[in-house]
């Protein structure tokens, strides 16, 4: 029974101590003025978006650009459940009724905003979970553009361009430390569970996976629904903070803050997906002031979209020098306590890892060629 | 008859315009297999070339223009992508994802996020009338430069010894380098190509638009890297196809839909994109051995 | 730029030198650190099994894949670590297995490529009648699309591509395979006759009884090292040889 229960501790070793660490920025961030404790609820509410796509992208090897589909949907439904039956009426007098009927409490609507966005999943997942590689990749670039264009465009429930605005605010730190929380654990279970580790599989050899009878499209179906909903709970926190949503939030630019975060921190570690969050989060605010016109202090000239120059120019650099991310695809080791006999943490090594090596010997030099001759 | 007409004049100017990002997009494609999102940042880069060089000659432009594109196609090539050749297609698309990125931002840094405008030619605000049909110039020129350089690339590659290297390297990489073509000077070669067509992109686009935007071109390759797919994205014959086809269905979509189905044509468009890729995932994309270097 | 040497003056070195050649894909090793010398002039054959390192050796010559350890030297001038484009322009000119014709060019433009590092017009043009004679098959099929020959035909257009860049070395991997009988025998005579033309050839082959008798030395790869080297009779003729290594007992290393 002890053992048992050290054994639970040890498995949710990671989840704990990343969870740990992201509390101790989020209080620190709780001492400074009100604007820093918004963007740090803002910078958890991203931490929920990497997590999502991270348990797609990090245990399938499947890159998605479509994600942010599912957070455009998580945040309008949340959105549109939050908001008041009075207000709807005036807003959305065109709606169909059980959209300007229903109503419910925060927690209610994200949950149902992951929800609804993870049952559109599985609606995409069904044919897209045939594909990988750069079909896949292409093909979730067309979904988003397809979602967003719907969104700008569906006027009597969505108010097109104009967006969504005066929803009731409910996403507050201990709100979006708790969804935090979440995310890690269905992240880490998952992928600790047999589907993960079959997902995973898939993603360092998928002929050899299908071949000792995993179902590649089912493993990865199961795992980009989780994945959507996750990424659902993340736009419906967003709307509920921000208390607005339109369809231009969730585009491209959104993406690519989400795919740095992931790529930085390194795609194949759920460690790697929180460190990249937190780095990029704490960058941009530097940034930002940087900005704004002073940096620690120092007068700095103004140049607006400047931060945004400087997280591609890392992005890239990261992508040359080191595709694997900061943490290398692995998770965070933790140290083994004394006389304690259990297996050594989990040193997930994953299929980035030949790319890396692939990279640094193109960045060797000028010349590079395929491995295999033919 | 009439809108019979005018809806094919319509369609062949969009179906041009389509072809045009296509082949810029599958130019590099079809040598690398690097889905280049950063062509949308040659396109800007040649709109704002034009809009601050709007004090000089047409002719000296059109050249400053060209010259722009093809060097910043080159350099990305260098700097950005030479790193990334041998990794997979997708690390090389989230690289080119974030050079296009860089590339907006840095434009919004330096020129500001405003629209800046500029006129490129008075003809290109005129238009000739036929009956009831209606003909602006710049359609007949769009068609007129498409036509020119789809010829030009087209004899380029099958009547010279550069063309056929490239054709070559584009069909089995490995091989061809065996034989003495050299990986770095085709690369090189099929950007500055894919250059070309940015420059001429831009001066259309901004004929027809008037003002550049950090994002001008976006939409553009968004919808080229479309038509591209549409046409398989490493056959060029099929990149022009696919621009004309896509031309002629945003079109048809445009006339043909219901008036409250009207405004939701992209996401039609998108979503029927979705479904070729997942349908015919090989078919349409071959990721053929011995291609990429 | 190499010069055309055909045929070939005696050298002080060796054509081509191989020592330590070490080849690695990710965690396997495919080749360990073997050594090879082949004279100019003479025909060397590789046999093996599958997954001896034959191809591999090929390959880490012609610059396809980059050895992890060791040296390549052609006539004395080191090119290992030199990209493929860089290493036909010391001469040497690989055919690879499966042919690797371009299936979408024509004949024509097939034997175009195969002068990509020429600059001698005239001497192109003498060379592609060369080879046209050599092929009179290619001859009729010049205009045609190389996808559309069949399996014998592509490999003579493999070789004559080969042979336009006027290697002084050229590597053969697996000629023979997937021919039928009576192209198998044009692809042995076509490499003798190149043998007497003085060109020197490295030929892998599985059609090992064959290779040896043609050979003017053998060397036998198992598991990526070079187990035993010799002439034909020295290794006990070509159906002994092929016996040997293709059963499981016999050779030791």
């Amino acid at each position: 029974m002890n053992g048992l229960l050290r054994r639970a501790g040890g498995a949710l070793g990671v989840p704990s101590a990343l969870f740990a660490g992201i509390v101790v920025v989020a209080l620190l961030a709780t001492t400074g003025p009100a604007s820093l404790e918004r963007l740090a609820v803002g910078g958890l509410v991203n931490i929920v978006l990497v997590i999502g796509l991270y348990v797609f992208v990090g245990n399938s090897g499947v890159w998605s650009f479509g994600h942010m589909s599912f957070a455009l949907v998580g945040g309008y439904v949340a959105g549109l459940l939050a908001l008041p039956v009075r207000l709807k009426g005036q807003l959305l007098p065109d709606a169909p009724a059980l959209v300007r009927e229903l109503h419910a409490g925060p927690f209610v609507a994200v949950v149902v905003g992951g929800l609804v966005a993870a049952v559109v999943a599985v609606v995409v997942a069904v044919p897209l979970s045939r594909i990988g590689g750069l079909s896949a990749g292409l093909a979730t670039v067309s979904l988003l553009i397809a979602f967003s264009a719907v969104a700008a465009q569906w006027q009597s429930v969505t108010r097109g361009q104009k967006g969504l605005s005066s929803i009731p605010t409910s996403t507050t730190m201990p709100v979006a430390l708790g969804w935090v929380l979440v995310a890690l654990l269905l992240a880490w279970a998952y992928q600790r569970s047999s589907f993960g580790i079959r997902l995973r599989a898939s993603k360092s050899d998928e002929v050899a996976a299908a071949a000792s009878g995993i179902s590649v499209p089912v493993q990865r179906g199961v795992g980009f629904v989780l994945s959507a909903f996750l990424t659902g709970i993340g736009g419906a926190l967003f709307a509920l903070q921000l208390g607005s949503i339109n369809p231009d939030v969730f585009y491209l630019d959104y993406t690519f803050l989400i795919i740095t975060m992931l790529v930085l921190g390194g795609a194949g570690s759920l460690t790697g997906a929180v460190a990249g969050s937190v780095a990029v989060s704490a960058l941009a605010e530097v940034l930002r002031r940087a900005e704004g016109g002073s940096l620690l202090g120092l007068p700095v000239p103004a140049r607006p979209g400047l931060a945004d120059v400087v997280l591609g120019v890392v992005l890239v650099v990261m992508l040359l020098r080191r595709p694997s991310g900061l943490t290398g695809g692995r998770e965070l080791r933790l140290p083994r306590r004394r006389g304690e006999r259990h297996r050594p943490p989990a040193v997930t090594r994953d299929a980035s890892e030949p790319i890396a090596l692939a990279g640094a010997v193109a960045g060797a030099g000028p010349e590079t060629r395929r491995e295999d001759s033919r | 008859m009439t809108t019979l007409v005018q809806a094919l004049v319509n369609a062949l100017n969009l179906g041009g315009l389509y072809a045009l990002y296509a082949l810029g997009v599958a130019m590099v494609f079809g040598i690398l297999r690097l889905v280049n999102f950063a062509h949308s940042s040659l396109i800007m880069a040649g709109g704002y070339t034009l809009v601050f060089t709007a004090s000089l000659p047409l002719v000296v432009r059109l050249a400053l223009t060209v010259a722009v594109c093809v060097a910043l196609a080159m350099v990305l090539e260098l700097v950005a992508f030479r790193g990334v050749r041998s990794a997979a297609p997708e690390t090389m698309l989230v690289t080119s994802f974030a050079v296009s990125m860089l590339l907006s931002s840095l434009a919004e840094s330096l020129f500001g996020a405003l629209p800046r405008s500029t006129d490129v030619d008075p003809v290109f605000r005129e238009s000739w009338t036929f009956g009831q049909i209606y003909l602006p110039k710049i359609n007949a020129v769009t068609v007129v430069v498409v036509v020119v350089l789809i010829g030009g690339l087209g004899l380029f590659l099958t009547r010279t010894p550069a063309g056929l290297r490239m054709r070559a390297a584009a069909e089995d990489f490995a091989t061809a380098r065996l034989l003495g073509v050299a990986a770095n000077r085709v690369i090189s070669l099929a950007f500055a190509i894919s250059g070309v067509l940015a420059a001429a992109a831009a001066v259309l686009l901004l004929g027809a638009n008037g003002s550049v935007t950090p994002t001008f071109g976006f939409n553009a390759v968004l919808f080229g890297l479309i038509a591209a797919v549409v046409g398989g994205l490493s056959s060029l014959r099929g990149a022009v196809a696919g621009g004309f086809v896509l031309g002629a269905a945003s079109q048809l979509l445009q006339e043909a839909l219901p008036v409250g189905l009207a405004p939701f044509r992209d996401a039609l468009l998108f979503a029927a994109v979705f479904c070729l890729l997942v349908v015919r995932p090989q078919g349409l994309i071959r990721s053929g051995q011995g291609v990429r270097v | 730029m190499a010069e055309p040497l055909l045929p070939v003056p005696l050298l002080p070195v060796p054509l081509l030198s191989v020592r330590g050649l070490t080849v690695r894909y990710g965690s396997v090793t495919a080749l360990h650190g073997i050594d090879l010398d082949v004279d100019a002039g003479e025909l060397v054959a590789l046999v093996g099994p599958n997954g001896a390192g034959k191809s591999s050796t090929l390959a880490a010559v012609s610059g396809l894949v980059r050895p992890a350890a060791g040296t390549v030297t052609v006539a004395g001038e080191v090119v290992s670590g030199l990209a493929p484009e860089r290493v036909v322009r010391h001469g040497v000119a690989l055919v690879p297995e499966g042919r690797n014709i371009f299936t979408a060019l024509t004949v024509a433009e097939n034997l175009a490529l195969g002068a990509t590092i020429r600059r001698d017009a005239a001497g192109v043009a003498a060379d592609l009648d060369r080879q046209l004679d050599r092929f009179p098959i290619l001859r009729d099929r010049y205009g045609q699309q190389a996808g559309l020959l069949s399996g014998g035909e592509q490999q003579q257009l493999a070789i004559a591509r080969a042979l336009m860049s006027r290697p002084r070395l050229l590597l053969l991997d697996e000629p023979s395979l997937g021919l039928a009988p009576r192209l198998v025998d044009l692809v042995f005579e076509t490499v003798a006759q190149l043998r007497r033309e003085g060109l020197t050839i490295v030929l892998v082959e599985q059609n090992a009884t064959r290779a040896v008798e043609l050979a003017d030395r053998t060397s036998v790869l198992r598991t990526g090292r070079i187990v035993r080297s010799g002439t034909a009779d020295e290794l006990g003729g070509g159906a002994a040889m092929a016996a040997e290594y293709l059963g499981e007992a016999g050779v030791t290393p």
